[in-house]
């Protein structure tokens, strides 16, 4: 059985459970078993001590740390609905499309692994969620989500890229979500709730104030 | 031969799954709980008593549950449903096995609309909106076994020497499973103890059938949990490749009385989903076998 | 010497932060001098970069233009803070960060200023990305500085669509890896452009696509342009000037580091042809949003997303000459626009255009630079706006653009138009203005110094400036 394409199929169904998570809870859930999974991917590259570390830090900020962050601030601001602008049946649907999309890709591109179709998927899934759900949350998750499809690209590709740019990605990231976080902790003391959608103060169109 | 036992221990042996199943939930809620043999006694019973029909019904009533359990007798007779190959088999037949059931639940769901009842219309049209969604995962996930084997038989599906192995046989035993769960009106999509509560789905449909009638379509559940049950164990268990290996009776009766076991403890530690979830569940069944079926 | 360069600004950033108000002040002047001397001194003394910094023409002149924007910012910031201070002292900016406003929005800056010098100064495409986020992350808390609930809407929507273009652009790295193979040849601009005929084309051809819609929602090209103005209206002042006068140059230099490649491989007619459709589409779109601009802000936000155009046009037309000069000369005067807005803003208290009127009375040193900074930015002659858009209508027409010159044409006159009439309604004098109050020259010498710089440009350009651009425009050459 090879391990590696488990991993794969294991982020591929964590996209899934993302788009058709109808809680906050759930959805956070999805995107810290992801990163485990996508943190254990790194072995498919020969291993080194650099391989070693990446992988390790992705699951200590993937896995453990993002979740933990996530979760407390959600109970902070009492959010657990993603408020979707699409219903999670729908959802369903587009996924499905998605999946696809993704698989024709990764032929297209003479890379038909289950990884390669994966990363796209979880690409394409990260920007669905981040359009189609109202939640600063699931915004910041998405986001998340989506630089883990591009990890998982990064992995999926035969050749190496060099561990010390991996590694200031995963910094990036890390410091990326980190200051969502702290942001959507300001949105959701000014405004008492984290719905985007309703802050919208800023338009060219309306006489705003 | 060897065919006909299978289909004749595949008659015999079916009502046994629900009891065993009754009995994991009793052990699990620390009852006794009734005899496995408790479906044989009912069914006993049934077939001694008179039917009872409503002034209002016609003969699609009556016809119903014959049906449905010859469309079901039917379907098991392509389905090697034992140890060993089936009792008719052609290219195509995993098909005709999928219209089967379907025709057996359309017979069914006919029977449940000509009685004129609101109740029993509600419940038939929960039970063709369920069908609908779990079809779609029951055909992706054929597709896979399909597509590994390169042909459109069960016979050379369960005999090929290229089984499906790995992550997408994990994924389509899921969704297959799933399916079984649905397909026979179980937690977490139906609860089959519960009679006369506005939230159940298959019960709803034969509440006016009695006596012989009943006794079909009582019949006709556990041999369609057979049917569905052989599909899951025939993949999960390794039956040897090519024509011969071990064709082994005694490992399917394990598998399908293992597999009644988890159903029993599944519906023992899960509550039944909301209305509104169910098809959540069942659309990513579906999505488990389109994964299966991209990554095979 | 030029890791100093991003090492110099962090370092002090770091101590500002858990430095004193009065240490982050001086911090702050001091770095911002410090950083501007010595990137003067690596333009008289060329450096031999390293394996993963180097800087060659391009990076040089983006370094310099963020340079001096953010010396003049620095200045700015002094009067800025102090009047911040006097009005808003209590305003908590994070929980995280302790509670004193001060260091902690100097530190930003600092830290704004490391990340930009980064991008300028990476040779590796990926190190690159890493900066270019780094600097969406160091510049998202001085946008909500203030914690207003329309700050933070604005900076949420800056940080998620750039940061979500961002990682687009690091699929197009990915991309890029995937066209080189197996054929062991490093992310390095320079040694890639050197190897280009070694590329697989489809695949760099789908790094050129993600990269341009990653790196032109950094830049702020149409339609990826939605967070932009927001930003840009609500960040305050300086930090606006920053953001549209160094940080957009950031993210074309990006852009056009990969551009570079594609047309060394030979996808220089295809690139081209994608920077002309979106630089015409952005000036198209500000043009039409400035028309009705009620916020002057907006106002400038919307000039940058069109001059942001005009330098995609000229990058697409093949005069990347014409796109370095109208980049340097539109960092000067948009910054020196912004400063200025920051002025009216502290007077007028309202960012709405018909709020603020008599402004030639109640701040005549303001509204005079503020009425120049606005013919500079139309491309009036003598500044030099006016000669960047000519070059880049020349190499239009001279490649036979007739139809994309005549629109681009068409669209400089409604902008004409959108930025006029407003600016006329704001310095037309109104009864009953009261007498001017004195300005401060810590607010005007700014912009000044900015504004006499694309003056400079337009009326003559030095030779050691010519230089520069020339050695620029060759760094990135081809389309």
């Amino acid at each position: 059985m090879n391990y590696f394409e488990l991993l794969a199929v294991i982020v591929i169904l964590c996209d899934v459970a993302l788009c058709a998570a109808s809680r906050l809870r759930a959805m956070i859930r999805a995107a810290a078993v992801q990163g485990a999974a996508l943190g254990l991917l790194a072995f498919i590259k020969p291993v080194t001590w650099e391989i070693v570390l990446l992988s390790a830090a992705t699951i200590a900020i993937k896995a453990v740390l993002f979740p933990w962050l996530l979760n407390i601030a959600r109970e902070k601001s009492k959010a657990d609905e993603p408020a979707p602008y699409v219903g999670y049946n729908f959802s369903f649907a587009i996924c499905a499309a998605m999946f696809g999309v993704s698989v024709w890709l990764s032929h297209r591109l003479d890379v038909a692994t289950t990884l390669m179709a994966g990363a796209f998927f979880t690409v394409l899934a990260g920007f669905f969620v981040i359009v189609s759900r109202k939640s600063a949350f699931s915004q910041a998750i998405g986001y998340l989500v989506l630089e883990g499809g591009v990890y998982a690209f990064g992995m999926a590709m035969p050749n190496e890229a060099p561990a010390l740019v991996e590694l200031g990605l995963l910094l990036d990231v890390f410091m990326a979500v980190f200051i969502m976080g702290i942001m959507v902790y300001h949105i959701s003391r000014e405004f008492e709730h984290a719905d985007m959608a309703k802050i919208a103060f800023l338009s060219d169109l309306e006489d705003y104030d | 031969m060897t065919a006909i036992a299978d289909f004749a221990a595949a008659l015999l042996l079916a009502p046994l799954l629900p009891g065993v199943i009754n009995r994991v939930k009793a052990f699990f809620a620390g009852r006794r709980g009734q005899s496995v043999f408790q479906l044989y006694y009912d069914l006993r019973k049934l077939l001694a008593k008179g039917a009872v029909y409503s002034s209002a019904s016609g003969f699609v009533f009556r016809l119903g549950p014959v049906a449905s359990l010859a469309a079901l007798l039917a379907a098991l007779a392509v389905m090697p449903a034992g140890g060993h190959g089936s009792l008719a088999s052609f290219d195509g037949d995993i098909i005709l096995f999928a219209y089967l059931l379907a025709l057996s639940r359309f017979v069914t769901v006919l029977a449940a609309l000509d009685t004129g009842s609101s109740f029993e219309g509600m419940g038939a049209s929960r039970e063709v909106f369920f069908s609908a969604l779990a079809e779609p995962a029951f055909f992706l996930s054929l597709a896979v076994l399909a597509k590994k084997a390169g042909a459109f038989s069960f016979n050379l599906i369960f005999l090929s020497a290229n089984p499906v192995t790995g992550t997408p046989l994990l994924l389509v035993l899921a969704a297959l499973f799933i399916v079984f769960l649905a397909e026979n009106c179980r937690i977490p999509f139906d609860d089959p103890n519960t009679h006369l509560e506005l939230t159940m789905i298959h019960e709803v449909m034969v509440l006016d059938h009695s006596g012989p009638d009943f006794a079909l379509i009582s019949y006709g559940a556990a041999l369609k949990m057979w049917l569905l049950g052989a599909v899951v164990v025939r993949l999960a268990l390794p039956f040897g490749g090519g024509t011969g290996g071990a064709q082994s009776p005694a490992l399917f009766l394990a598998g399908i009385f293992a597999l009644a076991i988890a159903t029993g403890i599944v519906e023992s530690c899960m509550a039944r989903l909301r209305l509104l979830k169910v098809p959540a569940l069942l659309l990513s069944a579906s999505m488990l076998a389109f994964a299966a079926f991209m990554v095979s | 010497m030029i890791s100093a360069a991003i090492l110099l600004p962090a370092v002090a950033g770091a101590a500002a932060l858990f430095g004193g108000k009065a240490l982050a002040r001086f911090l702050l002047k001091a770095t911002a001098c410090a950083h501007l001397a010595l990137v003067l001194y690596m333009c008289v003394f060329p450096q031999r970069g390293g394996y993963w910094l180097a800087l060659d023409g391009a990076g040089l002149l983006f370094l310099v233009l963020a340079s001096v924007l953010f010396a003049a910012a620095a200045f700015y910031a002094m009067g800025y803070l102090d009047h911040s201070a006097a009005h808003r002292e209590a305003h908590v900016l994070s929980p995280l960060f302790g509670t004193e406003p001060q260091p902690v929005f100097i530190a930003f800056l600092l830290f704004f200023l490391a990340s930009m010098s980064f991008v300028c100064a990476s040779r590796h495409l990926g190190l690159m990305w890493v900066a270019l986020e780094a600097t969406t992350l160091a510049s998202v808390p001085l946008i909500c500085f203030h914690k207003t609930p329309r700050s933070l809407e604005a900076a949420w929507k800056y940080l998620m669509i750039c940061s979500v273009g961002i990682a687009l652009a690091l699929l197009g790295n990915f991309f890029l890896t995937a066209a080189v193979g197996a054929r062991e040849v490093p992310l390095l601009y320079d040694v890639l452009r050197q190897n280009a005929a070694k590329l697989d084309p489809l695949w760099l051809k789908a790094a050129f696509a993600v990269t341009f819609i990653g790196y032109g929602t950094k830049m702020g090209l149409a339609p990826m342009h939605t967070w932009l103005p927001d930003a840009h209206s609500e960040a305050p002042s300086l930090v606006s000037a920053l953001l549209s006068g160094a940080l957009l140059n950031c993210a074309f230099l990006s852009m056009m580091r990969v551009n570079a490649v594609c047309a060394a491989a030979g996808l220089g007619a295809f690139s081209a042809k994608v920077f002309l459709a979106f630089g015409l589409l952005s000036v198209v779109v500000a043009a039409a949003l400035m028309l009705r601009q009620r916020d002057y802000k907006r106002l400038l936000a919307y000039s940058s997303v069109e001059n942001m155009g005009i330098i995609a046009v000229a990058a697409g037309a093949g005069a990347p000459y014409a796109a370095m000069l109208h980049a340097a000369n539109h960092s000067f005067t948009k910054a020196a626009l912004f400063l200025l807005s920051g002025n009216i803003l502290r007077r007028f208290r309202s960012k709405k255009i018909e709020d603020v009127k008599g402004l030639a009375q109640a701040l005549p040193k303001t509204s005079f630079l503020w009425a120049a900074g606005m013919l500079a930015i139309l491309g009036m002659p003598p500044f030099g706006i006016f000669w960047s858009k000519f070059l880049t209508l020349k190499a239009l027409l001279g490649s036979g653009g007739y139809w994309a010159a005549g629109l681009l044409l068409f669209m400089l006159a409604a902008v004409f138009a959108g930025v006029a009439h407003p600016v006329m309604e704001m310095l037309r004098p109104v009864e009953g203005q009261s007498a001017p109050e004195p300005e401060k020259a810590v607010f005007l010498f700014p912009a000044l110094l900015l504004g006499l710089c694309t003056l400079l440009l337009g009326v003559f350009i030095p030779a050691p400036v010519e230089a520069l651009l020339k050695s620029a425009a060759a760094a990135l050459g081809g389309g």
